[in-house]
Order: C-alpha cells, then sequence, then structure tokens
C-alpha cells in the first residue's frame, strides 16, 4: 500500500515548530505564526535595544519596527541552523542606528500602539542610574569609538553569545575576518577604557621607582 | 552592559499585546493592516516604474525631433551597440566640415552619411563579429562586401550623425534621437 501523503495546511502549524518552518507560514499568510515567532524571539530582541537606545519607550519601539522590517523583508531574511534570532539582532542594530528612519517607515502603525507606560515616580531609578553612571558611560564611550561593523560583531559574539561562525554567516563575511575584527574590537575597547581609568602602580610598586 | 539598570526592565504587557496583534494582522491577507503594507510596496513598485516609462518615452518623442548638427564626423556603428561613456564598435570617418551635406554647409543629409558607411562596409572595414568592429587588415578594396541593410542613420547627443544597422527603431533602442526629417 502507497504511504498516505498529507498536504500540511498553510493555517496549521506546529507551535514548536523551527522558526524557518514557521516563516514559511507567515510567508504563506499565516498571522498566528508570526505571532509564535513574536513570543519566541521578543524578549532577546527587547533586551539586545535595550543595549543601544536610552529609554524602555525605545527599545519597545525598536522591537515592534524589527519585526516589522521581519515581515516586510520576508523573502530575503537569513536563517543560521534554522533560527531566526540573528539575522533580528542584526536587524535590531541596524534599526536602532536608522531609528528615524526606520520610524517614519513604519509611522502609521507605530502610532496605534498605545503610548509607553507612565511612571509615576522614577527617583529610585533616577539614583541607580547614577550609580550605573560612572561605569556605564565608560562603557558607553568606549563602544561608540568602534566602527559599526566592529560594534555589531562585538554585540553579537559577546553579549549574544553566538559563535563566530553564526555570526560570519549572518554578516556573510569569513569566519576569519570576524575572529580578528573581534580581537580588534575587544583591544581597542580596552585601551579606551583604560584611557578612562588608567591603571595605577600600586604604592609599593611606586615606592621602588623612587 | 550597555544600559542595563538594577531593576531589569521588562516588556510593557499592554504594548507587547498591541504589537503582537499588529503583526498578526500584517501577516494575514485582508485584513487592513496587510492590505496598507501591501499598497504601499506596490505604489513603490509601480511609481518608479511609470516614472520610468515616462522618461523612456520623453526619449523617443526627443528621438525623432534631433538634427544632425555636426557635419565634421560621422560614426558608423558595426553593431547597433553604445555603452554609457558613448563607445561603440565600429569606426568614426572625418570629413572637412561643409564639404558633406548641402551646398551652404547645412546638416548633413541623411544619404550622404549613408553613403560614407556604406562605402567602410563595402571595403569590408567594418566587422560586426570583431568585437572592436573594425578589421586592422587590409580592406577589400573592390568594394564588394555586402552592406546591411537597412542601415539607419540615428543623431548622438554631440550631435553628430550615427549610422546604424537595424531599422528606425534601433535609434530609440540606443536612447539615440532619429534625424529629423
Amino acid at each position: 500500500m502507497p504511504p498516505c501523503r498529507t498536504l500540511l495546511s498553510m493555517d496549521t502549524f506546529d507551535s514548536r515548530a523551527t522558526d524557518s518552518a514557521l516563516w514559511l507560514h507567515v510567508r504563506g499568510g499565516n498571522g498566528r505564526a508570526f505571532g509564535v515567532l513574536f513570543d519566541r524571539h521578543r524578549d532577546r530582541v527587547f533586551g539586545h535595544s535595550l543595549r543601544l537606545v536610552r529609554t524602555q519607550a525605545a527599545a519597545e519601539d525598536v522591537t515592534a519596527m524589527v519585526f516589522l522590517e521581519a515581515w516586510r523583508c520576508r523573502t530575503r531574511v537569513r536563517f543560521v541552523d534554522e533560527s531566526i534570532l540573528g539575522w533580528l539582532l542584526v536587524t535590531t542594530n541596524n534599526v536602532a542606528r536608522n531609528q528615524l528612519r526606520s520610524g517614519l517607515r513604519h509611522q502609521r502603525l507605530l502610532r496605534r500602539l498605545p503610548p509607553p507606560d507612565f511612571v509615576p515616580d522614577h527617583s529610585e531609578a533616577v539614583l541607580d542610574a547614577i550609580d550605573l553612571d560612572s561605569t556605564g558611560n565608560k562603557v558607553q564611550r568606549a563602544f561608540a569609538h568602534l566602527n559599526s561593523r566592529d560594534q555589531q560583531i562585538l554585540l553579537l559574539c559577546v553579549l549574544e553569545d553566538l559563535s563566530m561562525t553564526d555570526v560570519s554567516r549572518l554578516l556573510r563575511i569569513p569566519s576569519g575576518t570576524v575572529k580578528s575584527r573581534l580581537f580588534r574590537a575587544k583591544r581597542h575597547l580596552a585601551l579606551v577604557l583604560n584611557e578612562y581609568n588608567p591603571i595605577q602602580p600600586s604604592p609599593s610598586v611606586a615606592g621602588e621607582s623612587t | 552592559m550597555m544600559n542595563s539598570t538594577p531593576t531589569e526592565p521588562h516588556f510593557t504587557a499592554n504594548r507587547s499585546a498591541a504589537i503582537r496583534a499588529l503583526l498578526v494582522n500584517i501577516a494575514e491577507p485582508g485584513t487592513p493592516e496587510n492590505l496598507r503594507l501591501r499598497r504601499a510596496r506596490r505604489v513603490r513598485i509601480v511609481v518608479p516604474a511609470v516614472i520610468a516609462t515616462l522618461v523612456l518615452t520623453a526619449g523617443a518623442v526627443v528621438a525623432v525631433q534631433a538634427q544632425v548638427t555636426r557635419t565634421d564626423h560621422i560614426n558608423c556603428f558595426a553593431r547597433a551597440e553604445l555603452n554609457m561613456w558613448g563607445e561603440f564598435p565600429g569606426a568614426r570617418v572625418t570629413s572637412l566640415e561643409g564639404t558633406i551635406g548641402d551646398s551652404e554647409g547645412g546638416p548633413v543629409s541623411i544619404n550622404d552619411a549613408l553613403a560614407a558607411c556604406s562605402d567602410l562596409w563595402a571595403q569590408h572595414a567594418l566587422d560586426a563579429s570583431i568585437e572592436s568592429g573594425v578589421r586592422s587588415d587590409p580592406v577589400d578594396r573592390t568594394f564588394s562586401y555586402p552592406v546591411p541593410d537597412p542601415l539607419t542613420v540615428c543623431v548622438m547627443s554631440d550631435g553628430m550623425a550615427a549610422v546604424i544597422p537595424g531599422a528606425s527603431g534601433v535609434c530609440g533602442r540606443l536612447g539615440l534621437a532619429e534625424r529629423a526629417k
């Protein structure tokens, strides 16, 4: 007896399916599949956005724009090991950098979103932020010294913990280039950070030298 | 690391739900959001296409109205090809200004330009199968090599005549003007 073959309808999908399988459903017009992908990757995209923009509300907007961009570029989305996450993170970098342009592109849709939550008393958060400022600003300033491609590699390899192979596939550059750029970016970051906070010789060493 | 705060911020629940609903609607065919984005995409594709068509059409209109204004040279094309720098396979025939055309030194007549290039073809100085379009070896002094038929006179952007193998549409195809009657 010949095996029974079933044609999978675009309306039905397994929510545990891989990203690339779900994306086929999204492209086939299944909105719920897009919702599942949003649930799956929202927090990683949001977390990444938070590092790149200054406020929570802006990070939420960037997250929305990243997913809107995914749909807009749905035929060009790249998957690494069946996962869309890397592409979303790379797009997050681009959207955060070109926030104004991306915002204008999706302006009408973004206007439909509810306004950011009202924070009645943010004094605690301000105090916490001041504590962090001394180190946070230094890191941020050092990070800003890197060119955009090096920033991207550093964020993806170090903060998002993607492998160099995955990053090389995502950015379409040789993995050797990722490795050398990552090394260069780390060294540059260390140099700039040391300028802000140069290592002081210990008193004993200082005493010996005089 | 960059902007982290001690109390890890979370995605606002109601905004998350709104974004999710928006995305679901965008991907579903026939919803207002989906139609809006598809319309925007169609506009982005159709408008440039219409503009390009208008530009090409305008070029064609200009083509039928141009006159040969430079009579010092005639461009004889071996093939109907012209690159963006105005280079073509073939030869440029030099003539003394005013000796080609009518006795008052007016625009080159079609017959003179055609005759000049036809001579080159008849001597096998032009050869469509050679990349440069011009033969370097001795030419046929018997003038017996077949001349392509038809040859069309077009006008280049610098006002020179160009004689090109092909029917009248060849000028428009290369973005050149046809010589005004």
